[in-house]
């Protein structure tokens, strides 16, 4: 598909991270029909900028990834593929761009759910396009992307230096993603069943729990599932930073991990100040804390945009040759 | 793009067309969807996404993976077949492989459309159609 100068920036951005998208799907289904699926896309793209702008193209991304993401693994599961098998260092670059993705995303995604409030014109576009389903599930994937990345990361750098490893610190690096992992899916998904999303639900998950706004016992169990997935993300990226400075993976000072897992925490914890103080929230009361729980959300993602340019950056350095230790006397 | 999935029928494209219709249903939503559309006449794969989501109000949105994924299993089971390579005047001057039904999609289309309608008289005989719509009145009474 030619890129043509007629078509929109974002539009020409999007063919093009498509292009890299698709390279999820087997060799043979791409080259039979990847040029088609790019036409298709293209033409979607432009119906989404002629109707509604910059912000319809960027409402297609969410379900073209979970398109891909199903897609492809049935693919190459119809066609006896595994994933293919990545090099350390393949895991790390993808890992780094999907945390760099994840939170460019994340914020894109809090700024416009901030906006809904100040627009209401906007709210049925974002329903329709940015509903919690729609984004949550992406958005876990490039998490597990992201933690795999930085499990891969430190495989890599203790083979370099395999006097700092030890089989505990292996255990400990290993459980704490494994924790992790399993605490941002969990948040992740719970955030996801709210109508509005990601950027609203904290604030609802708070109210909820002060039983102020919605006092359903789904909205509780969200809530609950939210909280509890939150506190296993800290608790994981916790032991993984630990068992990482042990094997110098990570230089000193480096707060970015245990940061990024108290982060998320803090929003549900402001909130619930908030509204312990305002008491019975009324509609100007929760767009004010809703900024604020937003705010918090970019600090978060700005955690996982820096872990993810510090992966980039490692996979460079591990890419050099293994210093040659001299022989001991 | 909350696509329904094709249905993981790769048995049809590991063992190639099969003989009779009732073999391949029930068929997913998706192939039923795309068949639907390829009744109309050829179609280019974003014509068939387009019209798929008319029909159905938005309610169906093909991605272009469970298209093409769709479109591959169909090929293979002798459901469609390519029409050639042409340009879409309405769209601009890109050349787009068209597809079209075969006779033997179109008996599967039909073989799919009376398993489907057996199943909404099914569901008026339980009454679990909204009473009172006139339509719904007719089916009752068997009119389908």
């Amino acid at each position: 598909v030619r890129e043509k100068s007629r078509y929109s920036p974002s539009v020409r951005l999007s063919v093009r991270l498509y292009k890299t998208v698709l390279r999820a799907y087997p060799r043979s289904f791409r080259a039979a029909y990847g040029d088609e699926m790019l036409r298709v896309l293209c033409d979607c793209l432009r119906a989404a900028q002629r109707r509604r702008g910059t912000l319809g193209v960027v409402g297609l991304w969410a379900p073209l990834l979970l398109d891909t993401a199903r897609n492809a693994l049935a693919e190459r599961a119809a066609e006896g593929q595994h994933m293919p098998k990545l090099s350390n260092l393949a895991w790390i670059r993808l890992g780094g761009a999907a945390a760099i993705l994840g939170g460019l995303a994340q914020i894109t995604y809090l700024m416009l759910a901030t906006a809904v409030y100040f627009y209401p014109d906007w709210r049925e576009l974002f329903l329709t396009y940015l509903h919690g389903w729609q984004v949550g599930p992406p958005l876990a994937i490039l998490f597990v992307l992201a933690l795999a990345a930085l499990y891969a990361r430190y495989t890599a750098q203790a083979a370099r230096a395999p006097a700092n490893q030890s089989p505990a610190a292996r255990g400990l690096a290993a459980s704490g993603i494994a924790l992790a992992g399993t605490g941002l899916v969990l948040s992740t998904l719970a955030s996801s069943g709210f109508a509005w999303g990601l950027g609203f639900s904290r604030i609802c998950v708070s109210v909820t729990v002060c039983n102020a706004y919605d006092p359903s016992h789904v909205g509780m169990l969200y809530g609950v599932l939210l909280i509890v997935g939150d506190l296993l993300a800290v608790v994981g990226l916790t032991l993984f930073w630990i068992a990482s400075r042990r094997t110098s993976v990570l230089p000193r000072g480096n707060w970015l991990l245990p940061l990024a897992g108290v982060a998320p925490l803090l929003s549900p914890l402001v909130a619930l100040g908030a509204f312990s103080l305002l008491g019975h929230p009324d509609w100007d009361g929760i767009i004010k804390v809703q900024v604020v729980t937003a705010a918090l959300g970019v600090l978060w993602a700005l955690c996982w945009i820096l872990i993810g340019v510090g992966l980039l950056l490692a996979q460079r350095t591990l890419e050099l040759p293994r210093p040659q230790l001299a022989p001991a006397p | 793009m909350n696509s329904d999935e094709l249905g993981d029928r790769d048995d049809t494209a590991n063992t190639g067309p099969a003989e009779d219709p009732a073999d391949l249903l029930p068929l997913t939503p998706a192939v039923f969807h795309i068949l639907l559309v390829l009744a109309g006449g050829e179609r280019h794969g974003y014509a068939i996404m387009r019209e798929v989501a008319e029909s159905t109000d938005g309610q169906v949105r093909l991605g272009p993976g469970t298209l093409y994924r769709s479109i591959k299993q169909m090929l293979a089971a002798g459901l469609i077949e390519e029409a050639g390579e042409r340009p879409d005047a309405a769209l601009d001057d890109e050349r787009r492989r068209y597809y079209r039904l075969t006779s033997f999609g179109a008996r599967v289309a039909q073989a799919e459309a009376q398993r489907l309608a057996r199943l909404v008289r099914l569901a008026a005989e339980r009454r679990l159609l909204g009473a009172g719509e006139p339509g719904v009145v007719g089916i009752e009474g068997g009119g389908l």
